[in-house]
């Protein structure tokens, strides 16, 4: 459902040209859940919002669901991102003056859904995550492992085809790092393709696969390295 | 897409800023909206016709202090000359003008029996048979006065005229039935003195521009002589008023048994009498200037802050599927509700402005109709000072979602 074919990523400055993606390959199946492993700096994050379309490649062709998004306007990207991709964030990204069912409805706001429409899904996404009495309380009002999980309601909310998943778990504790990577676990069981950035090893060998990014370029675990690509310092990250 | 409900309660949980914001919202809607009610009012007094000729009106003040001279004489040959200078149409003796802060005033009474305080206030007019022409009247019944008609008014002689010729809205004040011409009135309560009223002029302002009765006027058939103090009015051909000025103070000043006081164009007048009114207009046009420009970069630099300190927010619902137009629109939405909210602060404050004005100054009350015009004005004012950091806003890419700060 997911393929990137020879993407590219250069920042340019007046005096800097930084490379962050380099001819990378990938692709995803659906009902995959993916890790992304990499040290900082090697292009994660870049493969994450090319992968989320927050961004655009600057070169290379990205297919999702069978249809080049790689040269998409701001508009098209903009549906696609609200209707196929759900995003879950490092540091939550809750908007703290609204409610738990109001953030949850963000992006359903933005699909055009009906009230009610929006209500029954907000109410079975905070269900879901164990949080549907608390709908009326403000971000603040909770622990960061309850944040996280509005955040993956908010993101399952709109039924997106994948979910995209930015450290999910780097500002949590283990024990709510826990509740998250099962609450993740038990999504992708049920059919939605989950790509998750971690720097955890651990929660990468949960995934059924991983991908590693150095310099730029992605390297499959059932891919052995290239030559001269310098081995991770992480600890069990799958790669040969 | 409605998101009136979360923006609102969004704003709910942030009420002291939202309140500041629409109280400088409210503050200034009653402000401009009195203070355009009142230059309204002035503007209106100041381009409220005279009923002269103003363009083309001259006014010309000579004191004279040789008191061997004939001045009966003298006007004779003053008004001689005038009349016969290039470019001149007619011109008159009088003793004031009208819009010049200063004259006479006369009570008169359409009935001998009324007590004096039923008296109707006019203000008075001393002119010879051209005054009609030189004040540019146009009577709609009667006649002009005879030169025979015309009598010498001094200190020591106050003749009261048997014939005048009144403006319309004094006659239909005196007369509301319509039938003033050739009705008798009378200057004093006690019957003596009956004038006989020949003629209605449509229109002339008295020499109080901010009385109640300022249309009542009256021209009576007097040449006045108090004190050496010598007044003409001359009215020129469109576009000899300088030259016709020019010409007259050279002939007025050759006299050397007089002071030439006053050259002054009918206008020149008027701006004197109404500088306080202009000065007014003035202050208070830079005051709304002022105040709508503080309040507009007061949202600017309030919503700007806030995109500032939103950006990651704003990524966010970029990330979750927000287009440009929906930022810009969340932008509008959120200003739109605040304005909204101080203009309905504001309604109040306008009224209660107004009532104190009023009551403490007499600048009358608004009418209804200034409101929504003054808060639809202000509604758009906070849109379009919205609009750029609203646009600013929408150009904050998605990808910021994803920073780690």
């Amino acid at each position: 459902m997911l393929k990137m074919k020879n993407i590219s990523k250069v920042y340019r400055t007046e005096l800097v040209e930084t490379h962050a993606l380099r001819e990378l390959d990938l692709h995803v199946d659906e009902g995959e859940f993916i890790a992304v492993t990499g040290p900082s700096g090697s292009g994660k994050t870049t493969f994450l919002n090319i992968a989320g379309l927050l961004e655009s490649p600057s070169s290379g062709i990205y297919e999702l669901d069978g249809e080049d998004v790689s040269r998409l306007n701001d508009r098209q990207r903009s549906r696609i991102r609200n209707e196929k991709v759900g995003f879950i964030f490092q540091s939550f990204n809750l908007i703290p003056d609204l409610n738990l069912a109001d953030n949850v409805d963000v992006p359903l706001r933005y699909r055009g859904w009906s009230a009610v429409q929006r209500r029954r899904a907000v109410g079975d996404m905070l269900d879901l995550v164990g949080l549907g009495s608390r709908q009326n309380y403000l971000p603040s009002q909770l622990s960061g492992g309850q944040q996280q999980r509005v955040a993956i309601a908010r993101a399952l909310a709109g039924k997106p085809r994948f979910l995209l998943a930015d450290e999910p778990t780097g500002n949590l504790d283990s024990e709510m790092a826990e509740i998250v990577m099962k609450l993740l676990e038990s999504i992708n069981a049920e059919g939605t393709t989950i790509v998750m950035v971690t720097h955890d090893p651990d929660l990468a060998h949960r995934a059924s696969r991983n991908i590693h990014i150095l310099d730029g370029r992605a390297t499959d675990s059932a891919t052995p390295l290239s030559p001269n690509v310098t081995p991770l310092p992480e600890r069990g990250v799958a790669h040969a | 897409m409605n998101e009136i409900g979360p923006i609102f309660r969004a704003l709910t949980r942030n009420k002291l800023g939202v309140f500041l914001i629409a109280l400088q919202i409210a503050l200034t809607l009653a402000i401009v909206t009195n203070a355009a009610f009142i230059i309204r009012e002035r503007a209106a007094d100041i381009a409220r016709p005279s009923g002269l000729d103003e363009e083309n009106t001259a006014i010309f003040i000579t004191t004279l202090f040789d008191s061997k001279v004939d001045q009966r004489q003298l006007f004779r040959d003053d008004l001689e000359a005038l009349r016969s200078l290039p470019g001149v149409l007619a011109a008159t003796p009088t003793q004031s003008t009208p819009a010049s802060g200063g004259g006479w005033g006369e009570d008169i009474f359409n009935d001998p029996e009324k007590p004096s305080n039923e008296a109707i206030n006019t203000g008075k007019f001393m002119v010879d048979e051209h005054g009609l022409e030189t004040f540019g009247l146009e009577l709609v019944a009667g006649r002009n006065f005879r030169a025979d008609e015309i009598q010498v008014a001094s200190l020591d002689e106050m003749p009261t005229s048997s014939v005048l010729i009144v403006s319309q809205a004094l006659a239909d004040e005196l007369f509301p039935d319509g039938n003033a011409l050739g009705q008798t009135i009378w200057d004093s309560p006690d019957g003596e003195d009956p004038m006989e009223i020949i003629g209605i002029y449509e229109r002339m302002q008295n020499a109080w521009p901010h009385s109640s009765n300022v249309n009542n006027s009256v021209l009576v058939p007097n040449l006045p002589m108090f004190n050496g103090t010598m007044m003409y009015v001359v009215r020129t051909e469109p576009g000899q008023l300088a030259s016709v000025m020019a010409a007259a103070e050279a002939y007025l000043s050759e006299n050397r048994s007089r002071f030439v006081d006053v050259v002054r164009s009918f206008e020149e007048q008027k701006n004197r009498t109404y500088s306080r009114d202009i000065a007014m207009v003035k202050l208070l046009t830079a005051v709304i200037t002022v105040l709508t420009a503080v309040t507009g970069l007061g949202i600017v630099g309030l919503a700007w802050f806030s995109v500032t300190q939103r950006r990651k927010q704003i990524g966010t619902r970029r990330a979750l599927g927000a287009t440009r137009y929906d930022i810009v629109r969340y932008f509008m939405l959120e200003n739109g509700l605040i304005t909204t909210f101080g203009l309905v602060i504001g309604l109040a404050g306008t009224v209660g402005l107004n009532w104190f004005l009023d009551t403490q100054y007499e600048v009358g009350r608004v009418p209804l109709w200034y409101l929504p015009l003054g808060m639809f004005a202000l509604w758009i004012l906070g849109q379009l000072a919205v609009l750029l950091p609203a646009r600013r806003a929408a150009n904050i890419p998605p990808a910021i979602a994803t920073r780690s700060v």
